[in-house]
């Protein structure tokens, strides 16, 4: 799991012991130094941009609320990846009950989203971006810790209170997923088509 | 597609970071109560809020009218048997004082205080009919 060092900067540790004195400074420096990942984390989960925003600024929230409670283990941003884990989750549960009362919304299209540009590699990262974001969340959850954010399999395990085995087995089954996706895109080697 | 190539894919997706302004606009929400929506919320969650409140408030109404009209019914089905209640017990009445009528007519003739002499009009052979002592000349 990878934590950002920067030489003479104030540690998380340090930033939080600061924040739980309600020190709002010291709460920008913590925001600063984890918005980009988080951002990035929430994007990949929802495939929605905007969305990403809005939950990261949720998630950054919740973490100053729960400054009190907060104790040191030296994972600051695994705290922030699972507190924005859990507004996704809690997100798409409201989004499924409101579907069986409103199906005229119907469901966010995460398999085409819009295209602003023609570029090939533009349309297959938003295909891939889109597949993933369709993938069931916990599945969804460990592949996206582990392909894109670095994680091993024993912090995803400890992280998300399941054995390591477990993160693997779900790991291989969200590639299994995207496989059968993405295979009609795909022409061999590195070359991908943009319809199927 | 090996798994590799999906890593790959994966790996190749390019990061996302904040928008410009980040920081401030948390910062700027930090004195907000907890649970309030989002201003970037989208309009489909604002949307079905207020519809699922909507539907909530109808649900709400509609169990109300119809607890309200099951309860002016039982009213009405509790008059009801009142009613028939009291008509059955003057049919009842009425079935009594007819049995007592068509009950065949005793007379008490005299007795002692050992025992009462009862003439039942009804052993009167019809085709004499009841009539004065005098106009007899057998007893039975």
């Amino acid at each position: 799991m990878m934590e950002p060092i920067q030489h003479g900067a104030p540690s998380d540790a340090d930033l939080m012991e600061r924040v739980r004195g309600g020190d709002r400074d010291a709460f920008a420096g913590v925001v600063d130094l984890h918005k980009d990942a988080v951002v990035n984390y929430l994007a990949r989960l929802t495939g929605d941009r905007d969305r990403a925003e809005d939950l990261a600024q949720e998630a950054f929230l919740r973490l100053w609320r729960s400054a009190g409670s907060y104790v040191e283990q030296g994972y600051l941003r695994a705290f922030l990846f699972r507190i924005a884990t859990n507004l996704v989750r809690s997100e798409e549960r409201r989004e499924k009950r409101f579907r069986l009362l409103l199906p005229f919304l119907g469901r966010r299209d995460h398999d085409e989203p819009a295209a602003p540009s023609g570029l090939l590699l533009q349309e297959l990262h938003r295909k891939v971006a889109g597949a993933v974001a369709a993938l069931p969340l916990r599945y969804r959850v460990p592949l996206v810790l582990h392909e894109i954010e670095g994680w091993s399999y024993v912090d995803i395990a400890r992280e998300l209170g399941c054995r390591e085995g477990t993160v693997k087995s779900r790991i291989h089954r969200g590639r299994q997923h995207l496989r059968q996706k993405l295979e009609p895109y795909w022409q061999g080697g590195t070359a991908w088509k943009t319809t199927a | 597609m090996e798994d590799h190539s999906v890593g790959r894919l994966l790996r190749e997706l390019p990061r996302e970071t904040a928008r410009p302004g980040f920081t401030r606009r948390v910062l700027a929400r930090l004195d907000e109560p907890a649970g309030a929506i989002s201003h970037g919320a989208s309009w489909r969650h604002r949307l079905a809020m207020a519809a699922t409140t909507a539907a909530v408030a109808a649900l709400v109404l509609s169990a109300g009218v119809v607890r309200y009209e099951q309860s002016r019914e039982a009213a009405r089905t509790a008059e009801a048997r009142r009613l028939l209640q009291e008509i059955r017990a003057e049919h009842e009445q009425l079935e009594q004082e007819i049995r007592a009528l068509s009950e065949p007519p005793k007379v008490y003739v005299g007795g002692d205080e050992g025992m009462d002499l009862v003439v039942g009009l009804d052993k009167i052979p019809a085709e004499d009919g009841p009539a004065p002592a005098a106009y007899r000349v057998d007893t039975f």
